[in-house]
C-alpha cells in the first residue's frame, strides 16, 4: 500500500505508510486532474456560413461558446443576412468551433441526432419565420432540418426565399472528440 | 479546531492537525470530489421505447434506438435517436401515445399531478420524420412524462398533440425521431 485511487478521476490518495516526500507531486496530480475537468473556457469565434454549391456571401455571423468539463460545449450563433446579401445555393452548413464527439452519429439525409433549436426569420414576410432544429452533418459543420419543406435541410429558397436582413439563429450543445 | 471545511462542499483542510491525519483528510476530499462528478467521459445507452402502459414497444428487426449522454455535476445532457425498420415493428395500440427512458433519472422537475401534456416540464427539442423525408417532418417538444421517460409533444398537432402511433400522422416502417434533452439527474 502506499496509495489508492479515486474510481473516475483517479485522483491519489496517500495513505499513513506512503512517504511524506511523495505527497507534493500526488497533490500536484491531483491538482492538475481536477483543474482539466474544472476549468472555464469560453471564447468568441466566426461560424462559416456556406452552402453546398454556391457559398452565400455579405452576412455577418458571430459565434460564442463556452467549455462545460473536458467534453461539452455550449454554442451560441448569430447570422445577419446584410444588404446585398447573395444566396448562394445548396443546403446551408454553418461551422462550429471544436469537433464533434465521434460516438454520435452524424445526420444522412434521412437520420441524424438533434443538437439544439434554430430560428430562421423571414424580415420580409415575418409569418414565414421558423424555429428548426440543429443536426451535424459533418464533425465540424452543421445544417438546419426544416419543417415540411421541399428540402430536407435549410438551403436558400428554403423554408423561405433568403434575403437581406433576413436572420439565422441558434443554440445548441453538444460532446467533443477531443477534451480540450 | 484541528480541522475546518469549505462553506460550500464541506472539504476539510488540516488547520492545525497532526500531519498523520492528513492522508484521511485527502482521502475524504479526493472521495468527495470523484464522487461529485462521476466519469466524466460520453456515455451512450440504450433507450426504451413504450406506450402509455408502459409495455415495451419493439422499433423492429433492422431498427434502432440509442442514446447518448454526459454529466456535468448532477445536470444530464443526452442526445438520442429512433428508426422503425424492418419486421416485427410494434407502434402499439390505437391512440397510444409514446414514452422514451432517459439515462438517469430526473430529480427536481415534474411531470405533473395528472401527467397530462401541458402539465409536464420542457427539457428540450425533436424533430420527427416522415417517410419520404421531404414531405412531412415536424418539431416536437421532448418533456417529463415520468420519473425517468420522456414523451414528445408537436407544436403543431391537429388533435392530440402527444407523439404515438397515430400522431402528429400513422408512423410506418421507415420512419425516425432525433431528441436532445437536458435536465437535474437524480445520483446519490
Amino acid at each position: 500500500m502506499g496509495t489508492t485511487v479515486t474510481p473516475n478521476l483517479g485522483l491519489i490518495k496517500p495513505d499513513g505508510l506512503e512517504p511524506i516526500p511523495n505527497w507534493p507531486a500526488q497533490w500536484g496530480s491531483n491538482a492538475d486532474a481536477l483543474d482539466n475537468v474544472l476549468k472555464v473556457r469560453k471564447a468568441t469565434y466566426t461560424p462559416a456560413l456556406t452552402a453546398v454549391t454556391t457559398n452565400p456571401t455579405n452576412f455577418t455571423a458571430s459565434g460564442y461558446f463556452v467549455r462545460l468539463w473536458p467534453n461539452l460545449v455550449l454554442v451560441w450563433v448569430n447570422i445577419f443576412m446584410e444588404s446585398g446579401y447573395t444566396r448562394g445555393s445548396g443546403n446551408y452548413e454553418i461551422s462550429l468551433p471544436v469537433a464533434l464527439h465521434s460516438a454520435i452519429p452524424i445526420v444522412t439525409s434521412t437520420s441524424g441526432v438533434a443538437f439544439g433549436k434554430a430560428w430562421l426569420f423571414d424580415n420580409s414576410a415575418q409569418e414565414n419565420s421558423q424555429t428548426t432544429v440543429v443536426t451535424a452533418i459533418a464533425s465540424n459543420r452543421v445544417r438546419l432540418w426544416t419543417e415540411s419543406g421541399e428540402a430536407n435541410f435549410v438551403d436558400e429558397d428554403t423554408p423561405f426565399l433568403w434575403s437581406q436582413f433576413d436572420r439565422l439563429t441558434f443554440f445548441m450543445q453538444y460532446p467533443t472528440e477531443a477534451a480540450w | 479546531m484541528a480541522t475546518s471545511a469549505t462553506s460550500n462542499l464541506g472539504l476539510l483542510y488540516p488547520d492545525k492537525e497532526s500531519l498523520v491525519r492528513w492522508p484521511t483528510l485527502n482521502t475524504f476530499n479526493s472521495d468527495f470530489i470523484d464522487n461529485l462528478t462521476g466519469n466524466v467521459g460520453l456515455h451512450s445507452y440504450s433507450p426504451v421505447l413504450s406506450n402509455n402502459d408502459g409495455k415495451v414497444l419493439n422499433v423492429g428487426s433492422t431498427g434502432h434506438i440509442e442514446g447518448w449522454w454526459y454529466r456535468i455535476f448532477d445536470m444530464v445532457f443526452t442526445w438520442g435517436r429512433l428508426l422503425f425498420d424492418g419486421t416485427g415493428i410494434d407502434f402499439g395500440a390505437s391512440g397510444d401515445f409514446w414514452r422514451i427512458t432517459l439515462p438517469v433519472a430526473i430529480n427536481g422537475l415534474s411531470a405533473g399531478s395528472s401527467g397530462a401534456v401541458a402539465e409536464g416540464d420542457s427539457l428540450g427539442s425533436s424533430t420527427l420524420f416522415r417517410s419520404p423525408f421531404s414531405t412531412a417532418r415536424q418539431t416536437a417538444v421532448s418533456y417529463v412524462r415520468s420519473s425517468n421517460q420522456i414523451a414528445l409533444a408537436t407544436e403543431n398537432g391537429a388533435g392530440n398533440s402527444l407523439v404515438g402511433r397515430d400522431s402528429p400522422w400513422t408512423w410506418e416502417a421507415g420512419e425516425r425521431i432525433a431528441w436532445c434533452a437536458a435536465y437535474r439527474g437524480s445520483f446519490s
